[in-house]
């Protein structure tokens, strides 16, 4: 079977994010970035369905700018197959990127298709659902737990909610959304990215993939939160409930 | 008369013949199983010993003068090997009998080859003949109170010790060689019956003989016959088995000690170019390891000492150095170079707490941990690393520290204390600084450890000390990515400080961190980084000793009582520094520290070493757990420590025990108790 996941190129969540005085973005000088937390979940989920002993191709896929193919890389470290960059130049939206990727599937017809459940820069939480409907595809998201079964032709799934995992089985091909306690992702070092230099990646063009495909909405502005005012001190358990009734009328 | 004694007495010259026949017979297969082992030695990488015969003597005096060395002291001198209870002693006996028994034995028969060319050349007899007849009777004595002891203790069976089953043979062999040799020594007296000096030159003999008073001279010399040769088939059936049983370890530990190059808490950098051009890092075939490392194998004699010291061992982790070393021999000598990682589980190898106790006590210089490292390093490249170890480095290389937090918010701590008058210079507020102070990672980050800085500081200014840190510059040493066994990450992370270090021209440095120490004094070498690196606690002894840190007046605290000093592994066993930290405290609480059975060079890891810092594990099994109780078990009133890694596992092991007895630095108790 063939199982293709997508890798979104952010900044590392270990940076402080600073917004540009214009609120045209952030500032993005002298931060590094990775390859989306989520994303890796998924990439790890790929290579352990592998590990457990289906036979599978894994394809890892990223829309963006030439430097995601260093995010790629990444996935090709960790252990995927062939990688392929989707070149676009301007910042697609969830919609856009669903539908490019559309695209793509509908040339690779994966059995499989795993993506983070979001992307820590705008945290939308869509590109997946979107891709969903686009390819009227099953859909299971924010899944913490994943077994495939019937011979490889259903997954079960237990979706992290609100109010506990919901465990349901799609048929395959679908799409799969990762969350955190899917997994922990394998650790890549320097060699590996080396050794990975010698897996393909394919590049390809957004406008010509899915020359319809365009972003619907765009960023007006950005601005940081503002900044928690200082806490105060309270002298006593009484005086804690005190203000807790009076200020914060919480009791 | 003069006293002596014919070489083969009442041998005839058949059982001479056949004697000489399988005496060549044993060294053949002694030789041939010594060839099978050398064989496998020389799969390993080079170690450049060719290379070293063909440059001049004295290059080679040079090179041999350290083994040479330590084949005198720990080899001749078992140096290593003593220290262990009955057993070291027993062991030392054993050798020491063994080796007069051998050498006698030569000597007899160079004695009879020379009296067979010249009658003039014979020596055996006179009073060389009475030493060497008094020597070997007591070394014999030794030899045999040597090896009953392990044979009681192979009855006894400790779980720490190897068995195989060719155990028994060369623990009997030996009882019997020595056992028979007095017999045929017995016998030989009961019709020679020397007499003046001679007759009681071998007081053993003399007894032996006495059971046989009443033999004729006759049935004497046929069961000496019979004995003799008895004796000789065990002694020709020992050498040959040598290569094929424990008493390897007799071949190959002076090989290794002559060849190993011991370097505690030092690590051999790989480059990129050589990752390239073999396409791997670190170790997954077993010839990957240097030949020497292979030769150590085989020096292993399973004495169990590096389990028994092996903190993760001790906390039913499923590690034992011994097993490793065992399991990659027995890789070895099946020739399954490749199955390095299926014989060795991911498990085993994250298990270990990169302390050295293994390597420190091993008494035949074989170096377990070394070879944990290697393997460590090819399970990273290979995506063997997850969880929050792999959160940790990669934080490191995002971030410059493992905690992930902002490198511009390196210097926060600083930022409170400047307000108060207490801050630390920068070197660019400070540049005329002699001495720089590393604070690192734990001192920069973690809430606890930065009071520990902050103690450091002012204890440097009350003393006057010309200092100055690198504030927002600093970045992670590297140590936890080089012994987790991303060796790139390391590297990435000491370039970037050498080069810092370099634009500040900084020479000398203390660092409250023995983790920090040993990677800016050992690893930080091999990439043109050469410091004078010392201890915070080196420092503050001097400073104390020198009077330029004094309690103000009549401000000092009241002793805080009882104190136990734990030993950072990094700080006592890798840089053999624990008598300053001692010095210190005694200076600081004017009593000597308490002290844990396991202290200096043997001190028991925490379980932060080699990464542990940065991997989960249950309570119960915890390595800083059972430190803490053996701290506890001191009945000390305040526990201190010199590592902020330590500080934080103590503190945890002591909750864990449901104490609430305080752990410090021992900045923070000077500090207390200078009342600064
Ligand atoms: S490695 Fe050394 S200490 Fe460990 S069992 Fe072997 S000889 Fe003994
Ligand atoms: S270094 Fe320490 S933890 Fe690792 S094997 Fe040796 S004794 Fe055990």
């Amino acid at each position: 079977m063939k199982i293709l996941v997508t890798i979104k190129r952010v900044p590392d969540p270990d940076t402080r994010i600073r917004v540009k005085p214009d609120g045209s973005g952030i500032v993005t000088d002298g931060i590094k970035h990775s390859a989306n937390p989520f994303d890796a979940i998924a990439v790890e989920e790929a290579l352990r369905i592998r590990e457990r002993g289906v036979d599978c191709e894994i394809v890892v896929a990223s829309v963006g700018a030439e430097d995601c193919v260093e995010q790629l890389r990444v996935g090709l470290a960790m252990g995927a197959d062939r990688g392929i960059w989707i070149q676009s130049d301007g910042d697609l939206d969830s919609l856009a990127v669903a539908q490019v990727l559309a695209a793509l599937c509908e040339r690779e017809k994966p059995s499989l298709i795993l993506m983070g459940k979001q992307a820590i820069d705008d945290d939308s939480n869509q590109a997946g659902q979107m891709l969903a409907g686009l390819l009227s595809l099953p859909q299971a998201t924010f899944v913490s737990k994943l077994e495939l079964t019937d011979a490889n032709s259903r997954a079960r799934c237990g979706r992290e909610t609100d109010s506990g995992i919901e465990t349901i089985v799609v048929k395959l091909p679908a799409v799969i959304t990762t969350d955190l306690r899917l997994n922990e992702p394998r650790y890549v070092s320097l060699p590996g990215i080396m050794k990975a230099k010698k897996k393909p990646v394919e590049n390809l063009k957004a406008s010509e993939v899915a020359p319809l495909a365009k972003s619907r909405t765009h960023l007006v502005s950005m601005e940081a939160p503002p900044k928690r005012k200082a806490g105060v001190r309270v002298a006593s358990v009484d005086a804690l409930i005190e203000k807790l009734r009076n200020e914060a009328k919480i009791l | 008369m003069t006293p002596t004694r014919e070489t083969f007495g009442n041998i005839p010259p058949l059982s001479q013949w056949l004697f000489y026949a399988l005496t060549a017979a044993a060294c053949a297969c002694f030789a041939w199983g010594v060839w099978r082992r050398f064989r496998l030695w020389r799969e390993g990488r080079s170690i450049g010993l060719r290379e070293l015969f063909k440059t001049r003597l004295i290059e080679i005096v040079k090179a041999a003068r350290p083994g040479l060395r330590r084949l005198l002291v720990e080899g001749l001198g078992q140096e290593r090997v003593k220290d262990r209870g009955l057993a070291g002693r027993a062991h030392v006996l054993l050798f020491l009998g063994f080796l007069a028994l051998f050498a006698g034995t030569t000597l007899l028969e160079i004695d009879h080859l020379a009296a067979m060319a010249s009658k003039r050349l014979h020596f055996h007899q006179g009073a060389y003949y009475v030493a060497y007849e008094y020597t070997l009777d007591v070394a014999g004595v030794l030899f045999l109170a040597g090896c009953s002891y392990f044979l009681w203790r192979r009855l006894r069976l400790p779980g720490s010790v190897g068995h195989r089953a060719t155990d028994w043979w060369v623990v009997d062999s030996f009882i019997a060689i020595g056992l028979t040799g007095y017999l045929v020594e017995g016998l030989r007296i009961t019709w020679q019956k020397p007499d003046g000096i001679g007759a009681h030159c071998s007081p053993v003999g003399l007894w032996v003989a006495s059971a046989f008073a009443g033999w004729t001279e006759s049935s004497a010399r046929s069961a000496h016959l019979a004995v003799w040769w008895v004796h000789s088939i065990l002694v020709l059936g020992f050498i040959a088995s040598i290569p094929f049983t424990r008493l390897l370890h007799t071949i190959a530990i002076p090989f290794n000690l002559l060849l190993v190059r011991p370097a505690l808490g030092s690590m051999v950098p790989v480059t990129m170019e050589q990752v390239e051009k073999e396409e791997r890092i670190g170790v997954s075939d077993v010839r990957h390891f240097t030949q020497q490392q292979l030769l150590s194998l085989d020096a292993c004699m399973e004495c169990g000492r590096c389990e028994e010291a092996c903190p993760a061992h001790a906390t039913s982790k499923p590690l034992s150095p011994k097993k490793v070393v065992q399991d990659l021999k027995q890789l070895m000598t099946s020739r399954r170079w490749n199955a390095v990682h299926e014989s060795i589980g991911p498990e085993t190898l994250w298990a270990c707490t990169a302390c050295n106790a293994c390597a420190s006590v091993c008494p035949a210089r074989v170096d377990p941990v070394g070879a944990i490292l290697e393997m460590r390093r090819h399970l990273v490249a290979d995506g063997g690393l997850s969880g929050t170890a792999a959160v940790a480095l990669r934080r490191m290389q995002s971030s410059g520290n493992p905690w992930g937090l902002p490198a511009n918010e390196r210097s926060d701590w600083n930022s409170a204390e400047i307000s108060v008058g207490f801050g630390a210079p920068t070197v660019q507020e400070n540049p005329d600084f002699e001495l720089l102070y590393w604070v690192g990672c734990a001192g920069a980050y973690d809430r606890r450890a930065q009071r520990v800085t902050r103690s450091v500081v002012r204890l440097l200014k009350a003393a006057k000390v010309n200092f100055a840190i690198l504030g927002k510059e600093e970045r992670c040493t590297g140590d936890s990515a080089r012994r987790l066994g991303d060796e790139f990450l390391f590297q990435e992370l000491a370039q970037i400080n050498i080069a810092t270090l370099a634009r500040y021209k900084v020479r000398k440095i203390v660092a409250h961190c023995p983790h920090c120490l040993n990677a800016l004094l050992k690893d930080y070498r091999a990439f043109g980084g050469d410091y004078e690196v010392q201890h915070h606690s080196q420092l503050l002894a001097e400073l104390l000793e020198a009077g330029r840190l004094r309690p103000a007046e009549g401000l000092r605290a009241a002793p805080p009582g009882l104190v136990t000093y734990h030993d950072p592994c990094y700080l006592a066993r890798a840089n053999g520094i624990h008598q300053a930290p001692r010095d210190m405290l005694q200076a600081a609480t004017g009593e000597r520290p308490t002290e844990m059975s396991a202290r200096r060079e043997k001190t028991s890891c925490c379980g932060a070493g080699g990464g542990r810092m940065w991997m989960e594990e249950p309570t119960a099994q915890r390595v800083s757990t059972q430190r803490a109780a053996q701290a506890l078990a001191t009945g000390a009133k305040t526990i201190a420590v010199g590592c902020p890694f330590c500080l934080t596992m103590m503190k945890d092991g002591v909750a864990a025990s449901g104490s609430e007895t305080p752990v410090k630095d021992l900045a923070e108790i000077l500090v207390e108790q200078l009342g600064l």
